[in-house]
């Protein structure tokens, strides 16, 4: 076959086709290009190039592992570069391409900074190390260099240490300069002759040795296994000959190599099967404890290898056989299969004697039993619970989570009746006492609840939950008594609210206080309730919102205007809330939040200017925003929301969790009422959620999209109430009409029209305005479906309907 | 992986008390202060095996993939130590050479 011939090019067309092997990295193919340049004149640029292309397909085959070939490359990049300096790269090329002599060569014509500088230094150590038995090596070299000078005495040196014969060593070592290529080795020789005597003397040479060294990590290795010889060894990364080196040294024989060589094998090793037969191999090292140890747990992942353990140490006893298997099912996550092996392990255990061993362990196993299928079987595992009692009556921890599973199953009554159980059994408890009082608030019991709360007290005076449960509790009745025009009764409530905040760091008791004076004609004393809270609640926004929702918890009355908020302090003209004071305003809100206490919108709707211009002003972070409007969206203030998520959306545009939070406020926190456009806004914010790893914004999106898929399924489901004309329509062409209404709204302005036209005229279509085009496409679609387009009225599903009168 | 035992250096059968003393050694000869990381692990052990229920239930339940790699590690016996052969040593300071990364070391 003949061979293909390139064209022949001009000038400017090789240099194009250099240029352009350049840029697509064909180095070989620039080479060529370049050295046919040169042949027609020799332009420094085209010199430059050649060279460039040489050194990059140099590391090109080098990458390969072609180290021979790079070393020629590089050796023609230099050519060509006469002030190219030696590199590192080639250095380590020649080495690995396993060419010495070059490498002394190398060296020798070093010159100037290149031959002071630390790789000049390495190079030259580098040689000195390999002309230790490389006579080939130092024939590169002239008479008088330090390499040729001081080898034999190294050599010498080396052998005398090999020999025991320590003085001679020592003389030897006498001789070799501390500006010597062998300055390392004379360092380590010294370390390791004090090593039998003087182990402290070792560490500290092999300390001093050079960390630009080639010997350090030798001299490191040997360091180490002075207090660790395994560890040592390991340290050498492989290199067998370091390694015999301190074998040898730690008086490690053949066998105990081996075994290490095996250590390292098991490191790799995944299959637990492999594990159990590597270890039982290894028995007469381990022992028989050790290698019964290993074996039992390596078999809970290989319960196929129990016959290889049961040749080596007998028939596993039925209890130890259904354990294994029970651990491995778990592994496995196969919860039956476990059940069933955790029920034969206590078959097993109910034949042997009926100590106290034996009935903890059934205890135990049931609970487990309990734990496994707790979310699942809830039932199930109280009845569990309930018998793991028969064999340790005394374990609380039972008691509570039997309580909390019958609770978390709806079955109120079991729930009840296993914390009567509890408290009769530990009825000074102040877990038992917290989780009655934590059932009794859910069940709104709230005087019972209170009863707990004081108990609790009693054992424990400074409980703080319960402390501030019962506060609670006293401020909710103060305010029911407020409310109900009894003042007398309320200040008794606050007096006992106020022994159980003896630091005074209840601004809402406070409050209450001054509520109290207020009612009672009191209006200096109010005033100066309402300053103390006022400080305490941080005397800005916070402090604001507060008051104002007590004096709403307190009436109608109280909340109107001109009542006692006149006589509180005021916020100076000009306030502007800042970061704290925003963050305080969350923190007051999640606390009413929790005492489900309503009302945030006329306690808001005071404050809502100074905090929308706050949200301009205050330095707050992406994450700030979406806090703020998390509590926003809680309290039903839909329209901070969106003014919120919108003031965040200039700062970190696109940011997924503020998007999610501007169209729940379109939607009035409503899924139902999504919109095509911000579903699809919804779902950019969902890719760039998960794209970024923002799992909250994820979380939120998912969970948000998921009620909306449902309030869809149910508008559009068999039981449908759908809208007159639309009975009759198939539920999925109604789903295909929801989808289709998602294209529309993507199509541009002519493919509308294009639509509308069906291939006649576009002329009619042009004058209409977008709306009235979308709108025309739906209702043509509806129209085709057989479905009467005036089912829309003012329905229309793209935002804003067109009017009426221009729609026809 | 070290059993908490072994973390704690005393006997599979100790009790309560031999284990809490165990542990306080062990505190006193790794503070948090000192090694976070040694501390955590004395306290997981502990936690483990303080008292009979946990260390029953650790019997029955726990499960960690064996680690044989440090149990024939730890089975490695040093003997009486010897020196190396000239030829052998020679050959340990050229493999200094072989994975020397020049130009690159002692910079740090």
């Amino acid at each position: 076959m003949k061979a293909k011939r390139s064209p022949v090019l001009d000038v400017p067309g090789l240099e194009a086709t250099a240029r352009a092997a350049v840029r697509n990295e064909s180095f070989r193919d620039a080479i060529a290009a370049y050295k046919e340049l040169l042949k027609r004149e020799r332009r420094p640029e085209w010199e430059t190039g050649l060279s460039e292309a040489y050194l990059h397909r140099a590391r090109q085959v080098a990458a390969k592992g072609m180290f021979q070939e790079a070393v020629l490359l590089w050796e023609n990049h230099a050519a060509h570069a006469p002030s190219a300096d030696l590199s590192a790269e080639y250095v380590g090329w020649l080495l690995q391409a396993g060419q010495p002599v070059k490498l002394a060569q190398a060296m020798v014509s070093l010159t100037g900074p290149v031959a002071a500088s630390p790789l000049g230094a390495q190079l030259t150590e580098a040689v000195a190390l390999l002309a230790l038995d490389n006579d080939k090596l130092t024939a590169a070299l002239s008479g008088n260099h330090p390499i040729l000078r001081d080898r034999p005495v190294v050599r010498r040196a080396i052998e005398a240490y090999a020999a025991r014969r320590d003085e001679d060593a020592a003389t030897a070592l006498q001789q070799i300069s501390s500006r010597s290529p062998y300055r390392s080795v004379r360092m380590v020789l010294k370390a390791l002759l004090s090593r039998e005597e003087n182990p402290e003397s070792t560490r500290e040479q092999l300390a001093r040795v050079d960390r630009s060294s080639l010997c350090r990590d030798f001299a490191e290795a040997v360091s180490r296994s002075l207090d660790e010889p395994v560890g040592g060894m390991e340290s050498t990364d492989g290199k067998s000959k370091q390694q015999a080196v301190i074998a040898r040294l730690s008086g490690f024989g053949k066998e105990p190599l081996a075994l290490l060589r095996d250590a390292e094998r098991a490191g790799q090793i995944d299959r637990p099967r492999a594990l159990v037969e590597l270890t039982l191999r290894h028995r007469q090292t381990l022992g028989d404890a050790v290698t019964c140890r290993l074996c039992r747990a390596a078999l809970i992942g290989a319960p196929d290898a129990i016959p290889l353990y049961e040749k080596a140490f007998g028939k596993l006893p039925p209890f130890e056989a259904s354990r294994t298997r029970a651990l491995h099912a778990e592994q496995q996550r196969d919860i039956d299969a476990a059940l069933l092996h955790w029920d034969r392990c206590l078959t097993a255990l109910g034949k042997s004697p009926d100590d106290a061993q034996g009935r903890l362990g059934r205890a135990l196993i049931l609970r487990h039993k309990a734990k496994l299928c707790a979310s699942e079987r809830g039932q199930s595992a109280v009845r569990w619970l309930e018998e793991s009692l028969a064999f340790d009556p005394d374990d609380k921890p039972t008691y509570l989570v039997a309580t909390a599973l019958a609770e978390r199953s709806g079955d109120a009554k079991l729930a009840q009746s296993w914390l009567d159980r509890s408290l009769k059994r530990f009825p000074a408890d102040t877990d038992i006492l917290m989780a009655g009082l934590e059932a009794a608030s859910r069940r709104k019991a709230f005087k019972k609840a209170a009863g707990y709360a004081k108990s609790v007290l009693q054992i424990d005076p400074i409980h703080s939950r319960a402390r501030q449960f019962l506060l609670d509790a006293h401020l909710g009745h103060a305010r029911k008594q407020l409310r109900a025009g009894r003042p007398d009764r309320a200040r008794q409530e606050a007096e006992q609210a106020r022994a159980l905040d003896r630091q005074g760091r209840s601004a809402a008791l406070c409050f209450i206080e001054g509520l109290v004076d207020y009612c009672e004609g009191r209006f200096e004393a109010c005033a100066q309730r309402f300053e103390q809270g006022w400080a305490i609640a941080g005397a800005g926004l916070a402090a604001r919102f507060q008051l104002a929702m007590e004096t709403e918890l307190a009436g109608t009355t109280l909340a109107a205007a001109g009542g006692p908020i006149r006589l509180a302090p005021r916020l100076e003209k000009g306030y502007l809330p800042d970061k704290p004071a925003l963050m305080g305003l969350i923190k007051a809100i999640a606390q009413y939040r929790e005492e489900g206490r309503p009302a945030f919108g006329r306690a808001l709707k005071g404050l809502a200017a100074m905090l929308k211009k706050g949200l301009v002003q205050a330095r707050l972070s992406e994450d700030d925003f979406v806090v703020l409007c998390q509590a926003l969206a809680d309290c039903g203030q839909f329209e901070l929301v969106a003014d919120c998520a919108r003031q965040g959306l200039r700062h970190t545009p696109l940011a997924p969790g503020l998007v999610y939070f501007a169209v729940l406020a379109n939607c009035k926190g409503d899924p139902a009422r999504l919109m095509p456009h911000d579903e699809r806004l919804l779902a950019r914010a969902a890719e760039e959620a998960h794209r970024t790893g923002n799992r909250r914004a994820s979380a939120l999106i998912s969970s948000f999209m998921d009620k909306f898929v449902e309030s869809v399924e149910d508008s559009f489901g068999p039981d449908l109430d759908l809208p007159p004309g639309m009975e009759d329509v198939d539920p999925d062409q109604v789903m295909e009409l929801l989808n289709r209404l998602m294209e529309i709204e993507a199509m541009s302005r002519d493919e509308r029209i294009a639509c509308l036209a069906e291939g006649g005229s576009t002329a009619p279509f042009r004058s209409l305005s977008n709306e009235q085009l979308m709108f025309a496409v739906f209702s043509k679609m509806l129209s085709d479906m057989g479905v009467d387009p005036a089912i829309l009225g003012d329905d229309f599903p793209f935002g804003g309907a067109p009017q009426r009168g221009r729609r026809r | 992986m070290d059993t908490p035992f072994e973390i704690l250096g005393i006997d599979e059968d100790a009790d309560d008390e031999a284990i809490k003393k165990a542990y306080l050694r062990a505190v006193r000869a790794c503070p948090p202060e000192r090694d976070a990381d040694a501390f955590r692990r004395v306290r997981e052990a502990y936690e483990l095996i303080s008292d009979e229920k946990q260390r029953h239930a650790y019997r029955l339940f726990h499960y960690a993939p064996p680690d044989l790699a440090a149990a024939l590690r730890r089975a490695v016996k040093g003997g009486v130590p010897e020196r190396p052969d000239a030829a052998t040593l020679i050959g340990a300071f050229q493999e200094c050479v072989r994975s020397a990364r020049f130009g690159t070391r002692g910079e740090g």
